[in-house]
């Protein structure tokens, strides 16, 4: 219990999937300028990122390591990612229309989220066991969505102030970026 | 339908292209790729057992040393997951030395320990770490040859714990799990030679035969 | 198809449309892997082979792929090129595989490869697209090794690619080589191009 713990506290705070490991800056200063796209973005990864972290930990178990041909693993997680983001979409789209409202859009975008492959590889290299695994990638998950709605809580007041032309948009962002990462420091201790 | 053909046949192609090519470029650099792990990872710290024996090693004979350590390598099936890969240390003048790696639990997940033990005498020869995610400048210090060389010399009935639970090694102050761990695997590696001992030399002693990867 | 063309679709990655300052695209390997000159480099020129292979690769065989499964077959093409760059930064740069780490394979998300097979190799021919694909590449490797170069030499006060082990400051300014400077330094720096090339009147 206290291993789990440790795993989830250190996914989230200190080895925060965004701000400590950088994987999915992309989305993460794409979809940041509203607080509703912000949430739905962070909804969709915890979703899909959860469930690909099963697949592929069964996948390299079940499928690549009996055959030794673990060094196509990139491939194939990628084309797993893919292929269950359109299942997930197709999916949503049919039975729970109302979720699909809400993170239909953002979708598509997930598959090319090196959040999403990042964690499925990370689960692999640390040699996590299945539930390791599940919790990690869930964990990492919810790492990246804090991080994010709270990215887009400060950044919807950049609307009303003023920001020298030079660094309007991408390039404030970074900065506040780095403010974030340098609070999140604090939780360096904890463990 | 004839669409549906097509689409079939340019991802299959693809796909049989990129898997024919993986598979031949996987062909030639999959030794490689194994024999720098051991080279980066493993040899150094049967490089530090080495030196930590008083033997001088000059840089330019550092190289010629890790491949004679990296081709003597030997590997013995001993019921576990994977077979031990053993390594030999042989110096002039002294008795020679056999090498393998074990495994503590540490305060960042399983830290390597390269474990030496003299061959004739049976007693530790010396210990170098592999891999180790520890605390940056309190765990990581176990690396320092101040704690390793209490290892030295030590027999094979020691009590290798540290201090604090009852053994003969003195904990690196503010990294205990990182020193426990060290103990831990070099307990384990004498539990592995003692029980293992006669296929362990019977291996070390099987000739020049090239290990199998 | 006139040299001048050729040399347009080249130089466009290497200024004005240069990746990631100008192309927001590719960040996660340009904050993570910049903490020295040389990691910056290698991530360039990994990227780069990667980028210039595949928009070719795809460019030829862009008649032959079905559209509806183009991005399927993209994917695939880029993979395989990915894994290719694993394989042999394993068995021949060890060193830099150690210390690019995760972020080899993670150059099969990165956005700039399918964006500009997407945007660019699927339209047009294999010597249009491979010169597009060596522009940006090359133009990614500047920018990737300029943010490692300023990161190592303030964070850490060395810069190994250049001048090997010697030291310049003994109290370098540490902040730059951990991860919330990282973003600040990529902010500030994408601030001073817009700067620049604002001067420029662009």
């Amino acid at each position: 219990m206290n291993h789990t713990m440790e795993l989830v506290i250190g996914a989230i705070f200190i080895n925060n999937i965004l701000l400590a490991k950088f994987l999915g800056n992309c989305p993460f200063l794409g979809v940041s300028k509203k607080m509703e796209t912000a949430v739905g973005m962070a909804g969709a990864v915890v979703f899909v990122l959860t469930l690909a972290g099963m697949i592929t930990w069964l996948v390299e178990h079940y499928l690549l390591a009996p055959f030794g041909i673990e060094y196509i693993r990139t491939m194939a997680f990628i084309l797993i990612i893919a292929t269950l983001v359109q299942f997930v979409e197709l999916f949503l789209r049919k039975s729970i229309p109302a979720l699909y409202q809400a993170l239909g859009i953002f979708l598509p975008l997930i598959t090319t989220n090196c959040a999403v492959l990042g964690v499925a590889i990370i689960n692999i290299q640390e040699g996590y066991d299945l539930f390791d695994a599940i919790v990690f990638s869930a964990a990492s998950a919810a790492g990246f969505g804090l991080a994010l709605v709270l990215f887009a809580g400060i950044r919807e007041r950049f609307e009303t102030i003023r920001v020298p032309k030079q660094i309007e948009g991408t390039g404030i962002g970074l900065v506040t970026a780095g403010l974030l990462a340098l609070s999140f420091f604090a939780f360096k201790g904890m463990i | 339908m004839k669409k549906t053909l097509h689409m079939f046949v340019a991802l299959a192609g693809i796909a049989l292209a990129s898997g024919l090519a993986l598979g031949g470029l996987h062909q030639v650099t999959a030794q490689r790729a194994a024999d720098n792990i051991l080279r980066f990872k493993k040899v150094p710290a049967v490089v530090s057992i080495y030196q930590g024996r008083g033997q001088a090693l000059a840089a330019d004979q550092l190289a010629a040393f890790e491949d004679q350590v990296l081709q003597g390598r030997r590997q013995v099936d001993l019921g576990e997951e994977s077979p031990l890969s053993l390594f030999l240390i042989e110096a002039a003048g002294s008795s020679p030395v056999v090498v393998f790696e074990a495994f503590g639990q540490g305060f960042g997940g399983d830290l390597g320990v390269m474990v030496g033990f003299d061959l004739a005498s049976e007693k530790l020869a010396g210990i170098g770490i592999t891999t180790m995610s520890e605390t940056p400048g309190l765990g990581t210090r176990v690396r320092e040859t101040r704690f390793t060389k209490q290892f030295v010399g030590l027999g094979q009935d020691a009590a290798f714990q540290v201090k604090k639970d009852g053994g003969v090694i003195d904990g690196v102050t503010g990294a205990t799990v990182s020193s426990r761990a060290v103990a831990q695997a070099v307990d384990r590696a004498r539990k592995l030679f003692q029980a293992h001992r006669q296929a362990i030399v019977a291996a070390i002693n099987s000739g020049q035969e090239k290990a199998s990867p | 198809m006139s040299a001048s063309r050729l040399v347009k679709e080249f130089s466009k990655g290497l200024w004005r449309e240069i990746p990631p300052f100008r192309l927001v695209l590719g960040l996660c390997p340009a904050l993570a892997v910049t903490t020295t000159a040389e990691n910056g480099l290698g991530m360039g020129i990994s990227a780069t082979f990667v980028l210039v292979c595949s928009n070719g690769l795809i460019s030829l065989l862009r008649k032959v792929i079905p559209n509806e499964v183009r991005v399927a077959c993209y994917i695939v093409i880029i993979a395989t090129f990915v894994v290719c760059v694993e394989m042999i930064t394993k068995a021949y740069f060890f060193e830099l595989s150690e210390s690019l780490g995760l972020f080899i394979p993670l150059i099969v998300v990165n956005c700039i490869i399918l964006g500009r097979a997407e945007a660019f190799a699927k339209k047009n021919g294999v010597l249009l697209s491979r010169a597009d694909g060596l522009g940006m590449g090359l133009g990614f490797t500047l920018a990737l090794t300029g943010l490692g170069a300023i990161r190592e030499f303030f964070g850490a006060g060395t810069l190994g690619l250049v001048f090997g082990e010697q030291v310049f400051f003994d109290q370098p300014f540490a902040f730059l080589q951990q991860a919330p400077g990282a973003f600040v330094a990529l902010g500030l720096l994408l601030g001073l191009m817009n700067l620049v090339g604002g001067s420029r009147g662009r």
